[in-house]
């Protein structure tokens, strides 16, 4: 058509670009002008970003069958079989997702960030999913499977002896009959599992689960695999030496009592609410960076280093960043979608 | 974050994306009206994502084909020169959708047996880790771990990936084994020369 406009072949390219990168996590904030920017620049970019988001979720639906075609079958097999065969590298290792899926398939929810989202489960068990997380929910006859992407999450669960509820991160998972815990996935890989009531096994999974795709589906094998932490109790879990090989390197837990206010206090922004009591401005200036997009900056060292007390509104930043200037005698200043603090 | 929700792209992928082909083997049928035909898919699907809601919608096809053809418009009424065909065209786009069957309605079978050919058809790691990211929902960051490689290049084999799919979809009727009911309906009622090729 029109010479200067870009050919719609080049605005695919970059579309898939921004798409994938979009995928690897947030942006930082001159990335995100420079999408928006390219967004605005023709309707056609905004089109070809939609069709390339569009496409990632048409590769979602070899995980269904659709309905009609759906035989009874091996309920469990066909992902892991997937998984088996997709390592291997053989052609037509995917024809096995098409087959047979009989069982409900694993519902996945995301929270954006500043957003708390309650999702109650059909078997009475209820999940609040923290600012800028991902869950998918995996409810099998034998078990029920939470796998948590990213973020955290805190979970009520309903008990049932038979069918026992696990909570699946990427190197451990924490295992309870009825009870509540949260799960929390650091940026350093860290798992942190804090127990409000009842029991939760932490737990490595058996050897033969393991390797790139680790389903993580069978209970510890003995009890050298496991560690229990009991309520008022929080679990730090890491893995260490696991950098080179996907799955070698060990798994540590470590056990700290949690008082029950502190436990409480943790777990605020279920009700949309962080609560301080003594930590550092950094500490806090980082809690808050989960729950908005708005970024605080401490210009200064010393002023980092300050203790913060007090109840704040998750998703206020400036509201926060008022009060801290008011008992820290520090300066503010906005600017962009930052704040800055200095003194 | 406002660009094009996760259930938006969802629907795009499972309701529309099978009718690409059909929709650019249509388009292409109309090539003489002096248009782009990935532009006009490109604005189709900006206009699709950007709707408020979707769900009163019934037949997504016919619907999506009916955005298609006021993208065309739009464009022959800023053209200072219309082909005189384009009149004649303009009332015929309701008579020419068949009611999509049921099974029509999602991503069937010939669209995934090709989602799947493109994932098997890409170079090694690169369908590596497009299987972790999105059947395994592994991060870029774990999958970059457990392929020792930085999160960069884990971003650029996922770009690269979406590429392929993107260019496995614009291929349109060209692929093997398409013959949609739609398309069986146009080159009969139609565009018998246009679509003749995708015909058996």
């Amino acid at each position: 058509m029109i010479s200067p406009k870009p050919a719609a072949k080049t605005i695919d390219k970059q579309a898939a670009d921004w798409v994938a990168r979009l995928d690897g996590g947030a942006l930082a904030v001159d990335e995100q002008a420079a999408l928006d920017a390219w967004l605005k620049s023709d309707i056609r970019c905004q089109g070809a970003f939609a069709r390339a988001r569009a496409v990632l979720f048409a590769v979602d639906g070899l995980q269904d069958t659709p309905p009609r075609r759906a035989r009874s079958g091996p309920a469990t097999a066909t992902r892991r079989g997937l998984m088996a065969a997709s390592v291997a590298g053989l052609a037509g290792s995917l024809l096995l997702l098409q087959t047979h899926r009989s069982v409900a398939k694993p519902r996945r929810f995301d929270s954006e960030i500043g957003e708390v989202r309650v999702i109650p489960l059909e078997d009475g068990s209820r999940i609040t999913l923290s600012t800028n997380s991902a869950v998918t929910v995996d409810y099998r006859p034998e078990q029920r499977l939470v796998r948590l992407l990213h973020g955290e999450a805190y979970f009520e669960v309903a008990k049932n002896k038979a069918r026992p509820f696990v909570v699946v991160g990427p190197k451990a998972q924490a295992r309870a009959v009825g009870t509540a815990y949260s799960v929390r996935l650091l940026d350093d890989g860290q798992m942190k599992v804090l127990v409000t009531e009842g029991l939760v096994s932490i737990e490595r999974p058996q050897a033969r689960a393991r390797g790139p795709f680790a389903d993580f589906l069978e209970p510890a094998a003995n009890i050298d695999n496991l560690v229990y932490v009991r309520g008022g109790e929080e679990a730090s879990v890491r893995v260490i030496g696991a950098d080179a090989g996907a799955d070698s390197g060990r798994v540590l837990v470590g056990i700290a009592a949690v008082p029950a206010d502190a436990a409480e206090r943790a777990l605020l922004w279920r009700e949309g609410r962080l609560s301080f009591e003594g930590q550092t401005l950094a500490a806090a200036v980082a809690e808050f960076a989960r729950f908005s997009d708005r970024r605080i900056v401490i210009k200064d060292r010393r002023l980092a280093g300050e203790h913060v007390s007090g109840l704040f509104a998750a998703t206020d930043p400036l509201g926060f960043s008022h009060a801290v200037s008011l008992a820290l005698g520090a300066k503010l200043k906005q600017k962009n979608k930052s704040i800055y603090l200095y003194r | 974050m406002g660009y094009v929700s996760d259930e938006r792209s969802q629907w795009l992928g499972l309701y529309v994306l099978p009718h690409e082909g059909a929709l650019r083997a249509w388009l292409r049928g109309k090539a003489s009206l002096g248009f782009d035909v990935d532009d006009v898919v490109q604005e189709t699907y900006a206009i699709l994502a950007a709707k408020s809601e979707v769900d009163s919608i019934r037949n997504i096809k016919t619907y999506a084909f009916q955005v298609a053809y006021s993208v065309i418009l739009q464009q022959l009424r800023r053209s200072s020169v219309v082909p005189i065909r384009a009149v004649a065209d303009i009332n015929a786009l309701e008579a020419m959708i068949d009611e999509p069957s049921p099974e029509e309605t999602v991503l069937h079978r010939q669209e995934l047996d090709r989602v799947r050919r493109a994932i098997e058809a890409m170079p090694r790691q690169t369908r590596q880790a497009f299987v972790m990211r999105r059947i395994d929902g592994l991060s870029q960051r774990e999958i970059a771990r457990r392929m020792g490689l930085s999160e960069h290049t884990i971003e650029k084999h996922i770009a690269r990936g979406i590429k392929l799919l993107l260019a496995e979809f614009g291929r349109g009727g060209n692929g093997a084994a398409r013959a949609s009911s739609l398309e069986k309906g146009l080159a009969k009622r139609d565009l018998p020369k246009a679509s003749g090729e995708n015909h058996r």
